[in-house]
């Protein structure tokens, strides 16, 4: 990078006025796409897979995670591998991702569908509204659908590890239930 | 004027594709903007993601095979064998600690496992503490510890993880121009003609705001200290050890931008814990330039 694109790098940056948001949401992939991407060229058959009282407790167990509907949506490919999509609230996150297992129980692979990033009631407070006085909502939201790429302290992906060690065990129990 | 005027329309048309895995501890996004058919962007992006696990494999402080984890466990002085991405990234650590003067030392395990960040890692040698020289010594893949400190490499494979992913992607489409990016939180790199705007986020006490910004080709990392939210929050996102904790008596964030992501993943830390004479001349050394804010969101200081 020249030093000329280096100024004008650092200069933008110091001129922006501090952009403050409450929700970031994306839709990263759609059930299909999910399907396509995990088990691509396998023809899955949709499901809702109802889990007993007695499941749900012994998913509990095993996995230390309880899941919040007794309502699981999931995908069935021909030898009994699944697609299972699932939600994880985090502390100031809201996910929906896709687990592919194969038939032997192992992870295939995890794509996230939709990340929805919150953040405190400060950023709501009067103070910050005072710096969006003069511009318009559609200024604000044009911010919030416009920055995609965000460079900040890492965000930990505990959530979502406990999340797929419970879809791991609903695995082990609903495939005997097809 | 014409095919000036298509030219922009062709660069118009195409459309951005992106997807986001939890991948080492976080969540990792790869946007790329293509003319061809979704489902080969797609095993592009796919290719993409495994780069980046490999790393994690390699050089997880969590997984017990990896490379790191072998290291931890062997004795001092005794050669263990890695992978040519290993060794390469030990070179840059080694590289870093004497830019800094030892202020970046992968040689944190230890420290981050006391302030309840990393677990502790068991079965590994008993502690004796030398930071004199350089972490490890390194011939071709063979590397061995100078010390029986316990290491970690969060401060820098991750930025090394995200090279290698953008290095993938561009080696699969050939000369043929486009635009990615890949963002690993912290970290992220872009390539392509596109310029793209991005935010650097400040967390404030126990919120956040974000600095826009414009930029294309470019790798850029950032860390955030946190003081006094928590007994640990000091350490909580530094990742390396810190000799010279008296800078930190604010909340801080810098973010470094670089041509190579695992150089801007590892100046961050030394522009936060160094004094500004030695940061600046780290990042001298590697062309890169660094913001650093102030815990209230202000812009404190450019440096290089």
């Amino acid at each position: 990078m020249r030093a000329s694109e280096w100024s004008r790098l650092v200069l933008s940056l110091a001129l922006t006025t501090p952009v403050s948001y409450v929700a970031h949401a994306e839709v990263y992939l759609n059930e299909k796409q999910a399907a396509e991407i995990l088990f691509p060229g396998i023809v899955l058959n949709s499901s809702w897979v109802e889990l007993t009282a007695q499941d749900l407790k012994t998913i509990e167990k095993l996995s230390g995670k309880k899941w919040l509907s007794s309502r699981v949506r999931v995908f069935w490919g021909p030898a009994r591998e699944a697609l299972v999509i699932d939600r994880v609230y985090g502390k100031h996150e809201f996910i929906t991702y896709a687990v592919a297992i194969n038939s032997d129980g192992k992870i295939k692979g995890i794509e996230i569908m939709e990340y929805r990033e919150t953040y405190g009631s400060q950023v709501c407070g009067s103070e910050w509204r005072k710096q969006f006085i003069g511009k318009g909502p559609g200024d604000l939201l044009k911010v919030e659908r416009d920055i995609k790429n965000i460079s900040g302290a890492t965000l930990s992906s505990v959530h979502i590890t406990d999340g797929v060690r419970r879809v791991v065990h609903t695995y082990e129990i609903i495939k005997e239930k097809i | 004027m014409a095919s000036g005027a298509l030219s922009i329309l062709m660069k118009s048309l195409k459309r951005r594709f992106r997807r986001l895995r939890p991948l080492l501890g976080t969540y990792v996004s790869i946007d790329l903007w293509g003319e061809e058919e979704g489902k080969r962007i797609h095993t592009i992006m796919t290719a993409g993601f495994e780069a980046m696990a490999k790393v994690d494999r390699l050089m997880s402080y969590h997984r017990p095979d990896s490379d790191l984890t072998r290291l931890n466990r062997a004795q001092p002085n005794e050669w263990i064998k890695v992978d040519p991405a290993t060794a390469f990234v030990f070179q840059t650590a080694n590289d870093m600690f004497s830019a800094s003067q030892g202020i970046f030392d992968v040689r944190c395990g230890g420290a981050l496992a006391k302030a309840g960040i990393l677990p502790k890692m068991t079965n590994v040698p008993d502690n004796s503490f030398d930071y004199g020289e350089a972490p490890v010594k390194i011939k071709g893949r063979w590397v061995c510890k100078t010390s029986t400190e316990v290491m970690d490499l969060g401060g820098i494979a991750k930025g090394y993880a995200v090279d290698c992913a953008g290095q993938l992607m561009r080696d699969f489409w050939g000369k043929k121009s486009f635009t990615g990016i890949v963002n690993a939180g912290g970290d992220l790199k872009s390539w392509g003609d596109r310029v793209f705007l991005s935010a650097v986020k400040i967390p404030i006490g126990e919120t956040s705001v974000l600095k826009s910004f414009k930029a294309k080709s470019i790798a850029i990392a950032t860390s955030s200290v946190r003081v006094g939210l928590g007994a640990d929050d000091l350490t909580l996102s530094a990742h390396v050890k810190m000799p010279s904790r008296e800078f930190l008596t604010d909340s801080l964030t810098v973010t470094v931008f670089a041509k190579e992501c695992l150089w801007a993943d590892a100046l961050t830390k030394i522009v936060l814990l160094a004094s500004p004479t030695l940061a600046a001349r780290c990042l001298s050394l590697y062309n890169a330039r660094a913001v650093v804010f102030a815990g209230d969101g202000r812009l404190e200081s450019v440096v290089n």
